[in-house]
Order: C-alpha cells, then structure tokens, then sequence
C-alpha cells in the first residue's frame, strides 16, 4: 500500500488541482456534449462531487488526480445522457451557483473543444448511416423518446430499437474520438 | 482565503473556482450539514444539538485500509485474481474496473485513463487499487461490496502507483 498522499486532500490542493485539471475537465465535457453550457454544468457537477469525495482520492501525483476528476466526470456524463438533464446534487448540497458562460467564454470554449470540426464530423457520420440507424437515433437521442416508443414508432421490436441506436451511436463515437478527430485535424 | 488565480482562461471557470474556494474555506460547517442527512437517515435526531459527537460518529476512515484490514492483509498487487478469491472466500463481493492508459492522453481535454467493468480480472494485470464500492463521503466499516481497480501491468497509470 501507498504511504504517499496527494494534496488534493487538503485545503490549497483542491483549489490547485482545480486550477489545473479544470479546463481540460471542461473541454472533455464541451466535446462530448457539443453544447459549452451544459459542459460547464456537469464540470460545476464534477469538482462538487470530487470536493465531498476528496478525503476518498487515493492519488498520489497530479496524473492520479486528473484521472480521478476525469472518472467521476465520466460518470456524471453518464448521468446526464440517460436522464438528459445535468445533475446538481452535489452543488446545491454545497450551495454553489454555477456562472454563466459570457460570450467570449462561449467562443473560447468553442475554439478549445474544437466544437465546430466536431460538429461537422457529427453531421458526416450521420449523414453515413443508414436511414434505420439514423431514424432510431433521432427518435431516442434528439427527441429523447423511451425505447418503447421508439419501436412502436417505427414498427419494430424494443430489442432491435436497442441495437439499431447503438450501432448508430457507436459510429457516431467513433467519429468524435478524440485520436481520430485529431488525426482529421492534423 | 486562498487567493484565486484567473488561470483556465475561461472567465466562468475561474469564477466557479472562486466559489468553490469560499466552500474550502468553511468545510467543517458543510460538512456538518452533509453529515445531517445521513444522521436523520440512521435516525440520530440530536445532531443539530450536538454536533460534536455528529463529527465523531461520521468521521469516518477514509482508506479501505484503513476501515477494512482484513481486506489490505490478502491483498497482492501482482495477483488480482488469487486477491479476489481471498476476498470472496472472506465473505466480500468484487466488482472489477479495468483502468488503461488513454492514447489520446496527450491531448488537451483528454482523461490519462480510460476504464470499464470486467467480469474477472484478464491475464496481466495488476491492482491499482481497492475501494469500498458505496457512495458515500468516507468508507464504510460494515462494506461487504468491493470495487478493485485493475491496470495492464507495464501501463502508465501503474507506474505512478508503484
């Protein structure tokens, strides 16, 4: 077992692992949401979980952490795709108000997450699917329909609805991999 | 009050940093106020009367380690699967998460480590860690339910870890 403990658990070193790991938090949200105000929410989110949580990091460089922002990011993440909606549990407990983004902010943010090449490779391998695949992610991810529906809607079975909106998704993830859109880029 | 350094670049974001020192500034009153809703849960009414005992009930350990060592005495860094059958043996149930190191990790945005739930720990790997698998704040004494973080041995993730 470690003996070595990281100062993340301490007072200053929450505030310093913030300063350092808190834009790329929120850029990794940015790119997977495609929306920054929803980015900033669920980073807001993120760092209220990992405040309460702090006395549980068992890090002990600054890579452990950013791995650890990054797991419970991606767990909010997680959240906020299956609900569609950002959670603020750990921030109202906290009583932190998440500011707004201005619209500097906005365009910084936007440059940083590399938001408009996303989009576009968004649209790209949307517009490669199939129409089954395509119609099945409209449904449940833009109209945010249960699966149910969804089948109904298009006549099939609940278990081929599944499929059919994971495959899309799945191309569609493989479009906004971050290796993949900077091999696009560079 | 730690003083708040406009460093991200992003204007909301050294303001929620600002907020977020003002909470460091006064944990233990949060804190206190956390603890409430799991002292009304455990039905322990007089924690509003008598937050100094509320402080030492709730601070709990923070390690798996710390609360758990008959967990820390059969684990072996270098056997996963020989440490989960310990555990198992002892009456713990495991949840495994594989922890590999992200190739895009060079890139700004992008977590070190990606990871994702295996059913067993696959040949080659090594713990990164043990938790207790709750949610809650600090480990629980009474866990039965394990959360094992495993890395492919040689990955850079394990390396800090050593």
């Amino acid at each position: 077992m470690r003996t070595e403990q990281h100062a993340l658990r301490t007072r200053d070193g929450f505030a310093r692992a913030y300063d350092l790991h808190a834009r790329s938090i929120l850029i990794f949200l940015a790119r997977r949401t495609c929306d920054p105000e929803t980015a900033l929410d669920l980073a807001a989110e993120t760092f209220a979980q990992a405040f309460e949580s702090r006395r549980r990091f068992r890090g002990s460089t600054d890579e452990d952490a950013a791995a650890w922002f990054f797991a419970i990011a991606r767990n909010v993440l997680s959240r906020y795709v299956r609900r569609g909606a950002a959670e603020r549990r750990a921030l109202t407990r906290l009583g932190v108000e998440v500011p707004s983004l201005e619209p500097d902010d906005l365009a910084r943010v936007i440059e940083l997450a590399g938001l408009e090449d996303l989009r576009g490779a968004v649209a790209r391998e949307m517009g490669s699917l199939t129409e089954e695949h395509r119609d099945a992610l409209q449904l449940r991810v833009v109209e945010q329909l249960p699966y149910g529906d969804v089948a109904d809607r298009l006549a099939i079975t609940e278990t081929t609805a599944r499929a059919r909106v994971s495959r899309g998704l799945r191309t569609i993830g493989r479009a906004i991999d971050p290796t993949t859109i900077h091999e696009r880029l560079t | 009050m730690t003083p708040h350094r406009e460093t991200t670049g992003i204007a909301a974001l050294d303001e929620l940093g600002r907020r977020f020192d003002a909470i460091v500034e006064r944990p233990r009153l949060r804190t206190v106020r956390t603890r409430r809703w799991a002292a009304l849960a455990l039905g322990v009414l007089a924690l509003a009367a008598a937050p100094a005992i509320a402080s030492v009930v709730f601070d709990g350990p923070e390690r798996v380690e710390d609360a758990l060592p008959e967990v820390s005495a059969v684990i072996d860094r270098n056997d996963p699967a020989a440490t989960g059958r310990a555990l198992e043996e002892r009456g713990f149930r495991v949840r495994w998460v594989l922890v590999t190191d992200n190739p895009a990790r060079a890139l700004d945005g992008e977590s070190p480590t990606r990871s994702r739930a295996v059913a067993a720990p696959p040949a080659g790997t090594r713990i990164l860690g043990v938790d207790d698998d709750g949610r809650g704040f600090v480990v629980d004494p009474d866990t039965r339910d394990l959360l094992i973080e495993i890395a492919p041995a040689g990955s850079e993730i394990l390396k800090s870890h050593r």
